[in-house]
């Protein structure tokens, strides 16, 4: 699962391109690749790091934010789900979505308003699902590949595709338009303490099963994006046909090799 | 007679309302349904008693529910991966107990409280291969934002149908274990895989 989701401003946004252009070949990484993540060396060190980061600072801060009431954390949550509609409304329109565009325009205008900054759901309890879009997954809709796995520093895991439409993703957000730094550090440093608590329950899953948590918080990653391209729904059929293909090769090798149990 | 013109009306409409509910039903696989509604109910037993239970009695109450529900044999095997033609019977065996001991173990120790959570069933459907794909969601505090997506893959064999994979979310549970566990077996070899499981089998005893 991603350490974290934010970052904090334009000094991001260099380091992000300067990252890019590491990935995409303008630095060359050292080490044996596995054909499936060629950038795995750079990627383990970055994942280090991001973990350190991790681990000193925002997970102790999340531990504290956590014993705030469900009512508070809920409220808070709420206000920065809200927020990430404009880019979820915009990536849906680039998608061809429009009846859930429109569905989720007037979600963020009634949230804004009448659910007081958005601070309360006052669509949810209707039934209505959150959508969550992205211009990574719009990238992916209009036929982009996903290019390799990479993870980048504070940012965590992304695809190249993903990466690429970060900065995009950045740029609609409201919170971006905030003009004082301060109250745009304090928000988004909230965001991130936010985002962390609620992946909370999948890192300590992570921390307490995984053997190599850098390769299942990057296989993950990648399966969650897919589910989230495909709006929750086709990818089980992806899963199931790349996880039996595999098992029906195993089945094939064990019956020519007259081993079978 | 006009009392029995009305009470046969009103069976022939009671047969049709009933075909009529029972015919989306029909289309789903009941005993793959059955299945895994039974293993949702076994769950939901262990976390309401959980504190009574404690780590010991919730595994014992659902061990045998979990070897009736699950293909264990099948997921040792794909979770080990391509270094399975490798194993011989015995490795295989000795996998195959330590991995039925950690998902019971695992099981016992993740569903260890309540909070008004619930599954419901969303569909069933024919997936590759003759298998079944049957669609649940986990509803947590009430709250749609909160819902877990859990998608159960099943199949048949010996007229039994047996879960072989468990989707959260999008997140194939296999897959991870599979590269998980084929990182541990490509640098350190089988026998330190089946040490560390075991070490966690120990984990989640003491944790509880």
């Amino acid at each position: 699962m991603p350490n974290t989701t934010i970052a904090d401003g334009p000094r991001t946004l260099v380091l992000l391109a300067l990252f890019i252009m590491a990935a995409t070949g303008c630095v060359s990484i050292p080490g044996e690749p596995d054909p499936n993540d060629p950038w795995e060396p750079w990627n383990r060190s970055m994942y280090d790091f991001n973990d350190g980061i991790d681990k000193g600072i925002i997970a102790p801060v999340a531990d504290v934010y956590l014993k705030i009431p469900d009512g508070g954390r809920t409220a808070i949550h709420n206000f920065f789900v809200n927020l990430g509609y404009p880019t979820t409304v915009i990536n849906q329109f680039l998608q061809g979505k429009f009846e859930r565009g429109l569905e989720d325009t007037m979600r963020f205008i009634f949230n804004t308003t009448f659910g007081l900054l958005g601070f309360i759901d006052i669509v949810g309890p209707s039934g209505l699902g959150r959508h969550n879009e992205d211009f990574g997954q719009t990238f992916a809709v209009w036929g982009i590949p996903q290019g390799n796995f990479l993870t980048l520093p504070v940012l965590g895991p992304q695809t190249v595709r993903s990466a690429v439409g970060w900065p995009l993703d950045f740029l609609s957000k409201p919170l971006r338009w905030i003009d004082t730094g301060g109250q745009f550090a304090a928000l988004a440093g909230l965001n991130i303490v936010d985002t962390r608590a609620r992946l909370a329950p999948a890192i300590r899953l992570r921390d307490e099963t995984a053997f190599d948590p850098y390769i299942f918080t990057r296989e993950a990653f990648l399966q969650q994006r897919l589910n989230l391209i495909h709006d929750g729904k086709p990818p089980i059929q992806e899963l199931e046909d790349l996880d039996l293909l595999e098992e029906e090769l195993l089945l094939e090798e064990e019956k020519s090799e007259g081993n079978i149990q | 007679m006009r009392l029995t013109t009305t009470a046969l009306r009103q069976t022939l409409t009671a047969v049709l309302l009933a075909l009529c509910t029972a015919l989306p039903s029909a289309a789903e696989n009941a005993g793959a349904v059955a299945v895994v509604e039974n293993l949702h109910a076994a769950l939901l037993d262990i976390m309401q008693n959980a504190e009574s239970l404690g780590y010991a009695g919730r595994r014992d109450r659902i061990a045998p529910i979990i070897e009736e529900s699950f293909d264990l044999q099948f997921l040792t095997r794909f979770a080990v991966g391509r270094s399975w033609s490798d194993l011989s019977t015995e490795q295989r065996n000795v996998m195959v107990d330590v991995f039925s001991r950690w998902t019971i173990g695992h099981y016992a120790a993740r569903f260890n409280g309540y909070s008004a959570e619930q599954f419901e069933t969303i569909s069933s459907k024919p997936a590759r291969k003759g298998r079944e794909l049957v669609r649940t969601v986990l509803k947590i505090n009430n709250d749609p934002g909160e819902n877990v997506s859990l998608d159960y893959l099943l199949q048949e064999s010996g007229g039994k149908w047996r879960i072989v994979n468990v989707i959260a979310n999008g997140v194939s549970d296999l897959s991870l274990k599979r590269a998980d566990y084929g990182a541990v077996i490509k640098t350190q070899g089988l026998d330190s895989l089946i040490a560390k499981l075991n070490g966690q089998i120990g984990e989640f005893e003491t944790a509880d």
